[in-house]
């Protein structure tokens, strides 16, 4: 096991360092010179081609790429053309947002999705499990940024019980719905997977010998069958939320609430480039950190599981 | 300026001749000023910064503008400059190359310090240092300041050209004439700085701001909020307002939606309201009055590159300033501007209403004479005009709309445009090259309210002469206007001055073509109705200075106690 991890760990480093280079690549093939972004468009060339010096970009590429990685191994991601700040404390200055709807999302989408994935596959083809799967349709096909003006409206003009976005330091009130519209969409997923894992599953051999020994149905769905399904479910939900920490762009957005994910993309659109190295690396830090924990979880969710 | 991403906004903005006539329209300037209050606005984006020196967009600038102040300013909502920290207006040399400042002795920092001379001389020099890496290092409106290309270069440690005469008198020695320097000293780079800041500061001066303003940053959170208190030391006349809290992040629609539940004041004071925004608000009973609007001093225009075929051909050019129905665009962005045949835009000096020297109809087009211009061109039937691109910015709701009715005016004489749009990095970067894109979409936004901003830095052959990042997207260069567009801006006698302006704009319209001049845009805005004195400013992206609250203030401004993480 231990070897295993310190293997896993190692591909991390490797796997960070091929994204690393793909990003510094991509920034630089993006049309635009990010000089003239900083220097904003009515700038002179001479004052463009001054800044161009000044930020360093007229270094060769792979001079630039090895300073920047070499600074990234002291902790130093840069400064920031956009918001004239260190890259580091900007984004860690806005990651608590973004964990705290990350984790709501999370929630949601598990309060949401289980109890419906459970109930649909316990009884399948009753009135539940056809209304319940006409709701995930409707929520999978749901564009986040459409649902949450739609709640926005509701809830904050209409009724109006909520706030009409914003973050409130983090303020139950503030949070319930960018969380909602987050975990919307993963819970009509989750219910779906976990219908279909269940309904295998109760077909399975171990499952009719639980109906052989003469087990009620509560003990064959939650000691047999629940435990087996959820594997898919925590695999999924380890994507998941490495995928939300790094940033969820359009509830952010829609919800002014001062995450990453915006923070992100306003580097992208103001060719931020140590912004977007900076935060693409934060990111994918924390999605394959959430895969190795997952992949390592298994083996306390799955005896049959072992790495050597 | 040309906004930043905005530039995409300012494209919704629009209005009637009309509108110049009778202003702002302002409808809630009602009722006896008020003192106190807190003020709720909010922004889309981040603020950039709060250095002068770096700050060259819209958002910074609101803020900037509360926070400095330069030695001269716009007076009232208007484009006549007067003193600021100046006592007087500048005496300048009959040769019109040096202006002599004498300054106010009752200006104080927010750190109680006296404002004198030397902090001038510091602050433009640091504005200007290549270390600083701000726009108008290099060049530009500052550059002829004599000595500065010296400074730029490294040859010289100061700019000569700025001399200190005594702590209250500053004297500024430019290389060759230049009537637009008092616009240019009344721009944001030139607000005042105090030295002792910058070193406290260091790095991070762009969030620790002093000024000698009427506000003072009080917070900024990332992100999240930026509140501004009133000075108490500040010297000119007290604002209304005691704070102004400005919500980060907040989307327009989202902000739009706030204000109409009386949760917020002003939603994206600087700029123009979105479209769909725009059209729900003018069919609201509470919010159709309530809408201000004020001429942006802006020109919309297809870019014709003279150095690309088939625009080589001046004939071709000829024929393009006859298709486009410039009514159209006006009615794609809600009536919000102005048909403008010309270079200039209203209400700067020099602009001339209702100019039309091509005789265009009301919709800005005559069709027979472009079929007839290009026939003599030599295109037929049989020698079909080259399909085109039409290269331009997705950088609003409007664009694509905008651009597809220019696509259908010129089916009408044959010629296929395909329709490009692109980010707005993307479009910048590919029109300011050379022989890169023959046919563009673009807008130009004032820097300052004078004709000088509208030739110089896209019309002229030192503008053309550039391998990137140019802003003459035409590539237009014709040594002939350069000596009009030269004398003009040496030229002391302001009314001839505006003539050889007005020569020049014949010049382009008339005999050289390298632009399909479009429309002006007009400015809207709209507040929630506790908020009075609210007015438009053709300059200023955001003055709070002549704004009071009545009332409650909105129930969603807890942000002061409440936003920190």
């Amino acid at each position: 096991m231990t070897a295993y991890i310190v293997r896993r760990l190692l591909w991390m480093v490797l796997v960070l360092f091929g994204v690393a280079a793909i990003t510094f690549v991509i920034a630089f093939l993006v049309p635009g010179d990010p000089a003239r972004l900083y220097a904003g468009t009515n700038a002179s060339p001479a004052a463009v081609k001054i800044i161009h010096h000044q930020l360093g970009l007229d270094r060769p590429l792979w001079t630039q790429f090895g300073d920047y990685m070499w600074r990234v191994l002291h902790l130093d991601f840069g400064f920031s053309y956009r918001y004239q700040t260190p890259v580091l404390p900007a984004i860690l200055q806005r990651f608590p947002a973004t964990a705290e709807l990350a984790l709501a999302g999370v929630f949601f989408e598990l309060i949401i999705g289980l109890p419906i994935g459970i109930l649909s596959a316990i009884r399948p083809g009753s009135f539940w499990d056809r209304a319940t799967m006409v709701f995930t349709f409707v929520a999978l096909a749901a564009p986040p940024f459409w649902l949450g003006l739609l709640f926005l409206f509701v809830f904050g003009v209409v009724l109006p019980v909520l706030p009409i976005g914003g973050y409130g330091g983090g303020a139950p009130q503030y949070l319930l719905l960018p969380a909602l519209t987050l975990g919307l969409g993963g819970a009509a997923y989750y219910a779906r997977l976990l219908r279909a894992s269940l309904l295998d599953i109760l077909k399975s051999d171990y499952v009719r010998t639980a109906w052989a020994k003469g087990l009620t149905e509560r003990q064959v769905i939650q000691k047999h069958a629940i435990p087996n399904a959820l594997t898919v479910i925590v695999s999924q939900l380890g994507m998941d939320l490495g995928y939300f920490l790094a940033g969820v762009v359009v509830i952010e957005t829609v919800f002014a609430w001062p995450g990453i994910g915006k923070q992100a993309v306003d580097a992208i659109f103001t060719l931020d480039i140590p912004l977007v190295m900076g935060t693409v690396l934060f990111g994918a830090l924390l999605i394959v950190t959430a895969n190795v924990v997952v992949d390592i979880s298994y083996t306390f969710l799955d005896p049959r599981v072992r790495y050597s | 300026m040309k906004r930043v991403n905005t530039a995409a906004m300012a494209v919704l903005g629009v209005g009637t001749i009309l509108l110049s006539a009778c202003g702002n329209s302002v409808s809630n300037t009602e009722g006896q000023p008020v003192s106190g209050g807190t003020l709720l606005v909010s922004f889309k984006d981040d603020l950039k910064t709060l250095d002068p020196a770096i700050g060259y967009d819209t958002d910074s600038w609101s803020f900037e503008r509360a926070i400095y102040n330069g030695l001269l300013d716009y007076k009232g909502f208007t484009t006549q400059l007067q003193p600021d920290i100046a006592a007087s207006m500048p005496v300048i040399a009959t040769d019109g190359k040096t202006y002599t400042f004498k300054l106010r002795k009752d200006v104080k920092f927010s750190n109680g310090r006296g404002v004198t001379a030397d902090d001038f001389k510091y602050s433009w020099e640091r504005m200007l240092d290549p270390k600083t890496a701000g726009p108008m290092t290099g060049g530009s409106f500052w550059g002829g300041i004599h000595g500065a290309q010296d400074f730029f270069n490294g040859a010289a440690t100061q700019i000569s050209g700025i001399k200190v005469v005594d702590p209250y008198t500053l004297e500024v020695d430019l290389d060759t004439p230049n009537q637009s320097f008092l616009n240019i000293v009344a721009m944001p780079f030139g607000f005042v700085i105090p030295k002792e800041a910058v070193a406290s500061a260091g790095s991070d001066y762009a969030h620790k701001p002093v000024g000698t303003g009427a506000f003072v940053l009080d917070k900024w959170t990332p992100g999240q909020l930026i509140v501004v208190k009133k000075n108490p030391t500040y010297y000119g006349t007290k604002p209304y307002l005691d704070e102004i809290d400005a919500q980060i992040g907040v989307t327009p629609e989202v902000g739009y939606l706030r204000m109409q539940n009386n949760q917020m004041d002003i939603p994206q004071p600087d700029l123009t309201i979105p479209s769909a925004q725009y059209i729900s608000l003018s069919a609201n009973p509470s919010y159709k009055n309530r809408i201000l609007k004020t001429p942006n001093v802006d020109i919309w225009y297809l870019a014709m590159n003279m150095n690309m075929k088939p625009f080589d051909n001046k004939l071709v050019r000829q024929a393009f300033e006859y298709v486009v129905n410039k009514a159209n665009q006006i009615k794609i962005l809600n009536g919000r501007g102005v048909v403008n045949n010309g270079i200039q835009a209203p209400p700067m000096p020099g602009y001339v209403p209702n100019y039309n020297p091509l005789g265009l109809d009301a919709n800005g087009q005559n069709i027979q004479k472009a079929k007839d211009l290009l026939t003599q061109a030599g295109y037929s039937a049989s020698h079909p005009f080259p399909a085109q691109d039409l290269v331009y910015a997705k950088a609003s709701a409007d664009s694509d709309r905008l651009a597809a009715s220019i696509q259908q005016d010129f089916q009408q004489v044959g010629v296929t445009l395909n329709l490009k749009g692109l980010a707005f990095n993307a479009f910048l970067d590919i029109t300011g090259k050379p022989n890169s894109t023959a046919l563009s979409y673009n807008g130009w936004i004032q820097d300052f309210p004078d004709p000088s901003d509208f030739i110089d830095p896209i019309l002229t052959c030192a503008a053309a002469n550039v391998t990137a990042n140019g802003g003459n997207v035409a590539f237009y260069c014709d040594k002939n206007a350069d000596k009009l567009a030269d004398q003009a801006r040496g030229d002391t006698n302001s009314a001839e001055r505006l003539k050889l302006y007005q020569q020049f704009q014949d010049f382009i319209v008339t005999q050289d073509f390298p632009w399909v001049p479009m429309y002006s845009t007009v400015e809207t805005n709209v507040a929630a109705p506790r908020v009075h004195g609210y007015q438009l400013h053709p300059v200023w992206p955001f003055v709070a200075t002549s704004i009071w609250v009545t009332g409650s203030a909105p129930s969603a401004a807890p942000v002061s106690a409440s936003a920190s993480p």
